[in-house]
């Protein structure tokens, strides 16, 4: 594997443990962050002053960045948490970016806006996926126990949960502390990937992107949070090269989730047999409805169109270079970090996805149509059967 | 007998809605008592004083001789008070197991650490739940839909769950809320068969809110009426049918 396969897999196992934290939170406990990048700026920024300053070998470093940001999570919730999650919501919203500003202005710990750079670069691959690994392994254990069984019992009805002698308040501070650690131990993490950190690495995009990935993903689906974070986070490296539209992407992955999907791509199902099976049922239904079928002949015609049309915009290249592209990237011939636009390939996918998107829509609306007049013209015949 | 719940002189009222007056009554140790009323009377809301729900505005409630006025609603199951809920307070997506189980965990308890590495007391412990759930199940005919979600069971069967999990507390005291509100005959008479069997078996104390008569008459020592907040009779189920005041109240409620 090339630098460029292993820097995303690094970046996904980092993720992916931040958006674990945020699913036990969110998905779990039903309660909504705004903030939780906050967690993982105190996480990054003690682990590299215990690394830089103080010699701590990196491995204390990280542990201890995920219990100073748990610490703070728990401070943070005890006045917040204390009746329904509604106010820490709003908390939360102010809270990220207070932790931001906060450390861009004690600049004689935090080096302020500038960043801290020279933190030595521990997080190698095996470390994070380390790290993923094992807190995966221990959130999927927690969920399947009775501490799993009181959050959701708190989060689907708190007074029922409250008379069943579950301390409501304290569930969620302790779910939002364990959910700071998380978050904690990814920000080191990132830090020790980056070799850099700065504040507005933990802003309010990034608090945002991780609700996302949990939403997309299934609210209290672990399986599902994992597989958003795969997901949003290929589809942010597929449109780097328009990065400052980064954020629109997100807004439109979400509207579709929540048009298409609203309880996200799991549900609150786990991946296994069963939801397999309902999912490839599902699919089969799909294609027997006629707007589906038009929608996937879109999506067919899409990718010939987007090659034969090439927009400028885009400059689409040709199939087979768009092909020739994927080792070079894969084999390390574009390192990871580089600026991607300088390679075509991405150019190439976002061309295909457009256009796919656009003739799908269109068939889409044109099988739809066809359905209704369809439907119009059976009622008249039943009309005139009477 | 020694009271195991009384009130004395206790009030509600939210803002200008005075909705408990005054009300003193007991439940003796070991007795299934039934609190009537027409539509609105107040009775839900003495539950939710005597479960912590709400505060109460004034008065005294006592259970065991203590007093529990001031006690947050996980407080009260610490003393062995139970309930169910007159509008189904069920975690509708869990399955029926899930949902005894989560209430059945509060007497069975494993660390934090044994919780996220599954080793130590946690499977012995998940085991004893499981297996002490599915018992409750199979008290109340559940046994058999345990793996489906509990919104998807019909309304009396919801009813019989809340009652399962109710009872997986181990509480003394059980306050049934319109146990039977949307029950044919047929449904309600095997109910009553159940409340009573429970009420022998667990050695329970039960009050059992109700708005229909007949069936209060049939398996209730003794009856507390109350209308518009306040106490209006008590005593033997016999006395309380043929009370003028009782029967102005329902009777006024049809008019
Ligand atoms: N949370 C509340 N806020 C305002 N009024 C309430 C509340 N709960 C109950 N009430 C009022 O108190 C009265 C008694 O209600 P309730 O105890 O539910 O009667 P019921 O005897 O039918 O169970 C009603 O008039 C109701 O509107
Ligand atoms: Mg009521």
């Amino acid at each position: 594997m090339g630098d460029y396969t292993i820097g995303i897999v690094t970046l996904l196992a980092i993720n992916c443990i931040a958006a674990m934290g945020v699913s036990l939170f969110t998905g779990f406990t039903g309660i909504f962050t705004l903030g939780h990048a906050g967690y993982m700026a105190i996480g990054a920024y003690t682990s590299t002053i215990l690394i830089i300053k103080l010699g701590v070998p990196w491995m204390p470093a990280i542990i201890a960045g995920g219990l100073a940001a748990m610490f703070f999570a728990y401070l943070i919730g005890l006045p917040t948490l204390k009746l329904v999650g509604d106010y820490y919501t709003i908390a939360s919203l102010g809270l990220g970016e207070a932790i931001r500003l906060v450390i861009e202005n004690w600049e004689s710990v935090t080096r302020g806006a500038r960043g801290y750079p020279g933190i030595p670069h521990y997080t190698t691959a095996p470390v994070a996926v380390g790290f993923m690994a094992v807190l995966a392994v221990g959130m999927f254990f927690l969920i399947n126990s009775n501490y799993g069984r009181a959050f959701k019992a708190c989060r689907d009805d708190y007074v029922a949960a409250s008379l069943l002698g579950f301390n409501t308040s304290r569930h969620r501070v302790f779910s939002l502390a364990i959910s700071g650690f998380y978050c904690g131990v990814s920000g080191s993490l990132l830090a020790g990937f980056m070799s850099f950190i700065q504040p507005v690495m933990f802003d309010m995009a990034k608090s945002t992107e991780l609700v996302s990935i949990v939403v997309f993903g299934g609210l209290g689906s672990m399986s599902g949070c994992l597989m958003g974070t795969l997901i949003l986070t290929l589809v942010t490296e597929m449109f780097r090269p328009i990065s400052q539209y980064r954020m629109l992407i997100y807004g439109l992955v979400l509207v579709l989730v929540m048009v298409l999907r609203p309880e996200g791509l799991m549900g609150a199902n786990e991946l296994g047999w069963d939801s397999l099976k309902r999912a490839l049922s599902r699919a089969k239904a799909l294609t027997r409805d006629t707007a589906a079928r038009f929608g996937l002949a879109g999506v067919l015609i899409g990718i010939p169109v987007s090659y034969c049309f090439q927009p400028s915009s885009v400059r689409a290249i040709s199939l087979a270079e768009y092909l020739s592209c994927i080792p070079s990237l894969m084999s390390g011939a574009v390192k990871f970090g580089a600026p991607l636009h300088k390679s075509v390939a991405p150019n190439a996918a976002l061309a295909v996805v457009i256009a796919c998107a656009i003739c799908a829509s269109f068939a889409w609306a044109l099988g739809g149509i066809i359905k209704l007049v369809k439907k119009i013209d059976d009622s008249r015949a039943a009309g005139r059967g009477m | 007998m020694d009271a195991c719940l009384e009130l004395k002189g206790v009030n509600k009222s939210f803002g200008g809605i005075h909705a408990v007056r005054d009300m003193s009554f007991s439940v003796a140790e070991g007795e299934l008592a039934g609190l009537i009323g027409p539509n609105g009377a107040g009775k839900t809301t003495i539950f939710n004083l005597v479960t912590g729900v709400y505060d109460v505005t004034g008065g005294e409630m006592e259970y065991k001789g203590a007093n529990i006025n001031r006690l947050k609603t996980y407080q009260v199951v610490a003393l062995g008070i139970a309930r169910t809920f007159q509008n189904l307070r069920l975690f509708a997506a869990s399955s029926v197991l899930e949902n005894v189980m989560t209430a059945a965990q509060y007497h069975h308890r494993y660390s934090f650490f044994e919780a996220v590495s599954h080793l130590g007391r946690w499977r012995g412990t998940e085991r004893a739940i499981r297996d002490e759930s599915m018992g409750l199940l199979e008290r109340v005919g559940l046994a058999d839909r345990a793996g489906q979600p509990a919104g998807t069971l019909p309304y009396g069967l919801q009813r019989r769950l809340e009652i399962a999990r109710a009872l997986s507390l181990k509480p003394s005291l059980l306050l049934l809320d319109e146990p039977a509100a949307g029950m044919n005959a047929e449904e309600v008479s095997t109910l009553n068969d159940l409340i009573v069997k429970i009420h022998e078996d667990f050695k329970l104390t039960i009050l059992l809110i109700e708005h229909h008569m007949d069936m209060v008459m049939r398996i209730c020592h003794r009856v507390v009426c109350m209308n518009f907040g306040a106490l209006i009779a008590e005593g033997p189920p016999r006395d309380i049918q043929g009370h003028p005041e009782v029967l102005k109240a329902y009777l006024g409620e049809e008019e």
